[in-house]
Formats: C-alpha cells, sequence, structure tokens
C-alpha cells in the first residue's frame, strides 16, 4: 500500500495478527484489511483537521484493543487454519509424487506425438512386400495365433513349407495336387518368396531360339551332372525349366474377336497393382512333355543343393547355348554366380507345372469341381476367421492351384462368373497367405461393399474390432486430458514453488463462485459433446472410421473447454487481486485471433480434404496461417500470463497445457491416417498399438 | 445459521462499545442482522459499514472497529456474505464484502423474528 502511514499502526497490526501468523497467507490478508481500515480512519480524520498526533491516537483508540482483536480473529479463522494446516502437509506430500508420475504420462504422450511427425517426414510407408524383412516381422507381430504368425513365416522358409506339406501329403497320398505341392516345396525354396515373381520376363527375348544340337550338348552336361551327383534334383530342374521355358509361349489373340484359347491364365500382383491376366499356351507339345518328365524327376530327389557349387559351372557351359533364350536378369545373375538365377527358372517351371495340372483338371472335371468346392469352403472358413492349422495348409496350396482353376474354368468352362468368383478367392488367399485371418476378412468386408480389390496388400481399413478397441482408449485417455490439465497445473505448480522455497499456496485456488464457473466451464462441453453424440451417431464413432462431425466435434468440445478454463481461471485470479477481467481491446484482439485461426483450420480441412490422407505439406499456406496465427495467440497469451499473473509463475503452465490439449487431437489424428495409409510401417511409431495388438492376439 | 451458541453471538458481544443508550445484553443478537442489512443494499468494506451505521443512528452505536472483522470473517466463513478485492477510485485496495443468497434469507428470517420481538416486548413494557 503506497499510503504513508504511522509506525505505530506497525506495532498495533503486529499484535492484533500475531495467533494468524501460523498460516502466512491469511496473516497477510488479514493484515492488509485491517491496515486498509486504520488508512482510511487515519486520513478521514486528517481531512477533517486533525493533528498527525491526534489523528493516530484516535485511529487506534477506535480500533480497539488489538489483544482482544488477535484474540477474536483467531477464534474466527481457528478451524480454517487447523484445516489448511492438514491440506498443506497434504499437498506437501502428495504433490511430488503426483507430479512426477504427470510428468511422466504427459512426456510419453508427447514422445509418441513427436515420434509421428517425425516419422511422417522422414519414413516412407511402403505396401507389404514379402522381401522386406521389416515387414515381414510387423504382420508375425500382428498376427492373431501362434500358427498364423507360424503360417506367415513359413512363406520364407522353405523348410517350414515342406514341413507343412509333408504330413498333409503323408495323409493323403492320393491327393496328387498336394504330392506335387510337396514336390515343389522340396525343389523350390524360393518359391514361396516374392522374388520369382520380380523379375518374370522384364523384356522378352527377340533372339532365335538354340537349335536342337546346342540343346543336346546342353542336357548331355546336365545328365553327366546328374550322375556325378545323384540324388540332387538341381540338374533335373534345370532341365524342366528350360524345356517349359521353349514349350510355352504367350498366347496373343491375332484380333479383338478371337476366342482366348489358353492353357493357363497368369496374374500376379506387382507391387501395389495387378497386372492384366497374361494368357498362355503350349506351342511345342513334345518339349513340354520332356519337360514334365524332368519335373518327375524331382519327386524321387533326395535334395536340392542350395549351394549349388556345380551350377556356376553348369551355366558357363549352358550359356553359349541358351544365351539366346536368358533374359537381361538372367544374364546378369549368371554373370555374377547367383544363385538367385533361380528365379526366372522357378518361374518356368511353376508354370510348366501349373499348365499340366490344368491339363489333368480338365480331363477330370469332377476334380477340378471338387477343388473349386473346397476353395470356396475354404474362403468361408477363413472369413469366419476360425480355421485350424491343416485349414490353413489347405489355403496356401489352394494358393498355387487356384491359378488352374481360374485358367481352367476360364478357357474351357467359359464361366465368367466362375472365374471372376476363383480370381476373388485366389486374391483373398493371396492376402490370407501373406498377412492374417482379420485383413483377410477386412479386405471380404470391403468387397462386399462394392468396391473391389484394387490393392490386396492394403491394410485399409486395419481390422474394424482391434483398431476400434484402441483408439477408444486412446480417446477416453484423451477425454480425462481435460481434468488433467487443471490437477497437472496444481501439481507441476506446487512443484515449481516447492522447488523455489516457496510453500504450497491456496491464494490463487478458485473457491466459492469462481470454483462453480470453473468447474461449469470444464465440464458443460464435455456434456454437450456427450449429449450431442447421442442425438448424432456419427459423432460416436471411433476408430480409423472416424468421421469429419467426430473431428470438428472434438476439436471444437476441446477449443471450448480450453478457452472457457482461460477465462474462468484468469477472472479468478484477478479477483484475487483486486483486478477485474474486460473484454477491453487487448483480450477482443485475443478472441478475435482464436476465432481466425479455428475457422482457418476447419476451412482448411473441410475445403482440403485430402489433407487428412497425406502429411500436411509445408507448401500449404493455410496451414502456415494457422500456425502463425495459433503461434500469435500463444504468444500473446504468454505475455498476458506474464504481466497479469507475475505473482505466480507456476499459473505460466496454464497455457502450455492448454497449447498441449490443443496440439493432441492434431496429432493424434495424423497418427490415425498415417496408419491408415500405411501398411508397413518401417519405423515402429506405434508402440501402444502394436502392444495391444499383441497383446490381444 | 445462526444459532444460540454460535460463535457470531459470542463475538459480536463485544463490538458494540459502552453506551449509555444501549446496554450490551440489550444488543446482543442485533450485529450480523445489521451486517446483512447493510450488504443487502450493496457491497461495502469494513471502514464504510462503521462510518454509515455511526451515520445513519447519530451515533448511537458505535463500534469497537477492529472487532468489526472477526464476525465479517465468520460470517464469510459460514457462508452468509463473500468478499473480494477491487480497487477505489483513489487507487486505494479495498476489501468489499457482498451478501449471499443465503445470507439474504438468513436476513429475512432474523429481521422477522426481532419485528415480533419487539412487537411482544412493547406488550409488555409501559409506555
Amino acid at each position: 500500500m503506497a499510503t504513508h502511514y504511522p509506525p505505530s499502526f506497525d506495532v498495533m497490526l503486529a499484535t492484533a495478527t500475531n495467533p494468524m501468523a501460523v498460516d502466512e497467507e491469511i496473516h497477510a490478508e488479514v493484515r492488509r484489511e485491517l491496515l486498509s481500515h486504520l488508512v482510511d480512519d487515519y486520513k478521514a480524520r486528517l481531512d477533517s483537521g486533525r493533528s498527525y498526533a491526534d489523528a493516530e491516537r484516535e485511529a487506534l483508540a477506535a480500533f480497539g484493543e488489538p489483544t482482544d482483536v488477535a484474540r477474536q480473529l483467531y477464534q474466527a479463522h481457528r478451524s480454517r487454519i487447523a484445516q489448511r494446516k492438514v491440506a498443506r502437509w497434504a499437498m506437501r506430500l502428495g504433490v511430488a509424487p503426483g507430479a512426477v508420475a504427470l510428468l511422466v504420462y504427459f512426456s510419453a504422450q508427447i514422445y509418441l506425438s513427436l515420434a509421428v511427425l517425425v516419422g511422417l517426414i522422414t519414413v516412407s510407408f511402403q505396401p507389404i512386400s514379402g522381401s522386406d524383412a521389416r515387414a515381414r516381422d510387423v504382420y508375425v507381430s500382428r498376427a492373431p495365433t501362434a500358427a498364423v504368425a507360424r503360417f506367415i513365416r513359413g512363406a520364407e522358409s522353405a523348410a517350414d513349407n515342406v514341413a507343412w506339406l509333408r504330413p498333409l501329403a503323408a495323409e493323403r497320398p492320393e491327393n496328387l495336387a498336394l504330392q506335387r505341392q510337396l514336390a515343389l516345396a522340396r525343389a523350390y525354396p524360393v518359391f514361396n518368396g516374392p522374388q520369382w515373381r520380380s523379375n518374370w520376363y522384364p523384356d522378352r527375348p527377340a533372339a532365335p531360339l538354340p537349335t536342337a544340337d546346342e540343346l543336346a550338348r546342353a542336357f548331355a552336361i546336365l545328365d553327366e551332372a546328374k550322375i556325378s551327383d545323384p540324388g540332387n534334383g538341381l540338374y533335373a530342374l534345370v532341365q524342366a525349366s528350360v524345356l517349359f521355358r521353349l514349350s510355352v509361349e504367350p498366347f496373343v489373340p491375332a484380333s479383338d474377336t478371337q476366342e482366348p484359347v489358353v492353357e493357363w491364365t497368369d496374374i500376379y500382383p506387382y507391387g501395389k497393382r495387378f497386372w492384366a491376366p497374361e494368357p498362355y499356351r503350349v506351342a511345342n507339345p513334345v518339349l513340354f512333355e520332356k519337360g514334365l518328365a524332368h519335373l518327375r524327376e524331382l519327386d524321387t530327389a533326395q535334395f536340392i543343393d542350395s549351394g549349388a557349387k556345380p551350377l556356376g559351372r553348369l551355366w558357363e557351359d549352358l550359356a553359349p547355348s541358351l544365351s539366346t533364350l536368358a533374359d537381361r536378369q538372367a544374364r546378369r545373375q549368371l554373370e555374377q554366380r547367383s544363385f538367385n538365377s533361380w528365379s526366372p527358372m522357378a518361374s518356368d517351371v511353376l508354370r510348366g507345372t501349373e499348365i499340366a495340372y490344368a491339363r489333368n483338371l480338365r480331363s477330370n472335371p469332377a476334380q477340378a469341381k471338387a477343388n473349386a468346392q473346397q476353395l470356396a469352403h475354404l474362403s468361408r472358413l477363413i472369413s469366419k476367421g476360425e480355421p485350424d492349422e491343416e485349414e490353413l495348409g489347405q489355403a496356401r496350396l489352394f494358393y498355387f492351384s487356384s491359378l488352374t482353376l481360374q485358367a481352367y474354368l476360364a478357357s474351357e468352362m467359359k464361366d465368367h462368373t466362375a472365374f471372376d468368383q476363383i480370381s476373388m478367392a485366389k486374391l483373398e488367399l493371396d492376402a490370407a497367405n501373406r498377412l492374417d485371418i482379420r485383413i483377410f476378412v477386412a479386405m471380404r468386408k470391403e468387397a462386399a461393399g462394392g468396391k473391389g480389390i484394387t490393392d490386396p496388400y492394403r491394410l485399409d481399413p486395419p481390422p474394424a474390432d482391434v483398431t476400434r478397441a484402441g483408439l477408444q482408449g486412446e480417446y477416453a485417455m484423451l477425454d480425462r486430458f481435460a481434468v488433467l490439465v487443471l490437477a497437472g497445473t496444481l501439481f507441476v505448480g506446487t512443484v515449481v514453488m516447492w522447488l523455489t522455497r516457496r510453500d504450497f499456496t491456496f491464494k490463487y485456488l478458485p473457491r466459492g463462485r469462481d470454483a462453480l464457473q470453473l468447474t461449469v466451464a470444464t465440464l458443460a462441453p464435455a456434456g454437450l459433446y456427450l449429449a450431442a453424440s447421442y442425438l448424432f451417431p456419427a459423432l460416436r464413432d471411433s476408430g480409423l472410421a472416424r468421421t469429419w462431425p467426430r473431428v470438428l466435434a472434438e476439436y471444437a468440445l476441446i477449443g471450448l473447454t480450453t478457452f472457457l478454463l482461460l477465462i474462468f481461471t484468469l477472472r479468478s485470479v484477478l479477483r484475487r487481486q483486486g483486478k477485474r477481467l474486460s473484454l477491453n481491446k487487448p483480450h477482443l484482439l485475443f478472441g478475435l485471433l482464436l476465432l481466425l485461426g479455428s475457422a482457418i483450420l476447419i476451412s482448411h480441412w473441410l475445403l482440403h480434404p485430402w489433407t487428412a490422407q497425406q502429411p500436411i505439406s509445408l507448401s500449404e499456406l493455410p496451414v502456415y496461417l494457422t500456425l502463425l496465427l495459433l503461434l500469435s495467440t500463444l504468444v500473446y497469451l504468454i505475455w498476458t500470463a506474464l504481466r497479469l499473473l507475475k505473482s505466480s509463475p507456476a499459473y505460466l503452465l496454464i497455457p502450455a497445457f492448454a497449447l498441449l490439449l490443443l496440439l493432441t487431437p492434431t496429432l493424434r489424428l495424423i497418427e490415425l491416417h498415417a496408419l491408415n495409409q500405411s501398411t508397413t510401417p518401417t519405423h515402429d511409431l506405434f508402440p501402444n498399438l502394436k502392444l495391444y495388438l499383441r497383446a490381444t492376439g | 445459521m445462526f444459532t444460540s451458541d454460535s460463535e457470531v453471538y459470542t463475538l459480536e458481544a463485544e463490538v458494540y462499545t459502552m453506551s449509555d443508550d444501549f446496554p450490551p445484553d440489550l444488543l446482543k443478537g442485533s450485529f450480523a442482522p445489521v451486517i446483512l442489512s447493510l450488504l443487502a443494499e450493496r457491497p461495502m468494506y469494513g471502514y464504510e459499514m462503521v462510518k454509515l451505521v455511526d451515520a445513519r443512528t447519530g451515533g448511537k452505536l458505535q463500534w469497537r472497529e477492529g472487532t468489526l472483522y472477526p464476525t465479517l470473517h465468520k460470517l464469510e466463513t459460514e457462508g452468509h456474505i463473500t468478499s473480494e478485492w477491487r480497487q477505489s477510485d483513489a487507487n486505494r485496495d479495498r476489501k468489499y464484502y457482498l451478501i449471499t443468497p443465503a445470507g439474504r434469507r438468513e436476513l429475512k428470517k432474523r429481521a422477522a423474528q426481532f419485528r415480533d420481538f419487539a412487537t411482544t416486548l412493547a406488550a409488555l413494557l409501559p409506555e
């Protein structure tokens, strides 16, 4: 108080307020009030013409005996002092652990959100690629059961494939397809990997075919190798592949009206697209049958020499004869003595075997029909998500045989409906082979929605049950966040005071009407949101199938809550300081900035919904403007807080928490869209979701 | 709630200065309703209340000014009044007291009791 007053007032007030000294805040407030009274009286007496001495003496006399005042004041405040003493000790004991817990909690959320942002900048999301070990690990980690995980892992291991197929083939010796599949699995370690698909004939040879003599010389080398290396199926495999390549050719219709007479139709994925079906037919039946004969040798082969030391020499000998056949990729691998030169051979062999299988089915329509029915049955089983291990193995088997089925149905039965069904089943089984059952189910649902499957490698949408449950947890956390803002501010602020050797203060805690208004301001938007969500189902949607109304409602809810929280907190604090919060020009400017920023943000999202499907581009001017306005608002808010709350620096954390509160849904949204569009995050951006999936699996 | 053993009563017995006009035992119980009545008009600070009572009663009711505040604080604790610091035109901070809805109800009740008591007493006492 700037007014000058006699020193005797201090002496008198020291006596009158002495019992309240145990509570510094009560003591200070009571003393301030009593001093104000004494000074008012003193000045009034001076104004009436009293001398300084008389005014001092009369004011003291009118005030009364200070010891009596002290006793009565203590009597009035006794219970309050005791309650505050208990509360203060409770806060001292509980604040530190609470603050640490909150800081850890907030830090974890900030870390997660920043990880998403960093990931969006530095990580390129890619579709599923079986060659990507990290991608495979992701799918293995998402497998709902151990069997499915093994199933996925098995796609990369020939040994696993043989282990899968051997007991099935032993139980069903009459099943030729199963026996053939076992032989293939034994013979082609790379079959189940994706490599062989990706280098199928990058460009087709235009050079003339090798002569019969050249072929005979090459095959004589292979036959000699069989003798010197008995039991190794490698040489028969090479012979079969060469013969199949020579005997099978793509079918190119001479005109649009020509009926496609095909032996086998190839449809396979490349990246995220599907190449158009390519029909093939046998151009040289004699060579084709010879190739089949060599392939049957694999059934009795003991092993395939994956080291293939003789292979390099073999290729060197064969190269002059076969160079006109080898495509660019094969030649390059040959030069490198790479065992991967098997890849084009493998494709040749597979195509030959599928054609042979199709011919067998053609001669046995009952078997083809049974296979088709079994395929449909397996599809239904898998769509229910409850196939056993054997059925999963059969599904894997039919992944191959369905290629043959569709060729048969297309070329012989001319049943396009069945062809489409088989194609769809093949795609689904393909996905089931590579992903897991839940993704497979999601694909079926998408297909049932009439959209058709354009990309079986996408996880869009991911399994609805899993993501919805996970996100409900995250959004439940968001709902609690608003309450934690106030509590966190109090806790952290108290720790700051404790660290700065300032005791816990009740001075700025809202109470009475202020506390009521603050509570209403905090809870009212949430109540409105809950009420609206009961009226509008779109607001209730959660998970990745979130709707724009829900997004906007979340922003409105959190923005309104934050705004009211700030306004009412500021008003409460200012009222305690004898000041009043009025919407004068600076505050009006603050409100306008807030509204303008929100309007731009919302309009941007409405006008450019594609930004929700991509990381926000820095070239987006509205984003810049929005960030600028938000930053301006934050700066003004901090400046205002510094000016008005300088006596309580801990409360500066309120705008910081408010900013965090506003950022959280934005980051979550980015995270969700990243998850939505990504099938294989190459960085572990979603540890919480991943852990959740593992736990539920 | 004002009860017979309320601490407000024990406090207000010492609020009034000794006066030939009204002995303390006669004034007992009137202090809190007076404060509430003043605050029902408008928010006031302590010194303002003292001067207003002095002016309106012609000096017949004189308070020991220092002991006014324990009673005000107690009334605030009991929820009948509330307070807030305001800045005056002279740039001075003063603690203003405001009556609450509960305080208004209590004032109405106490005023009716006092009028009834005065009427009853008048019928018993000589002119």
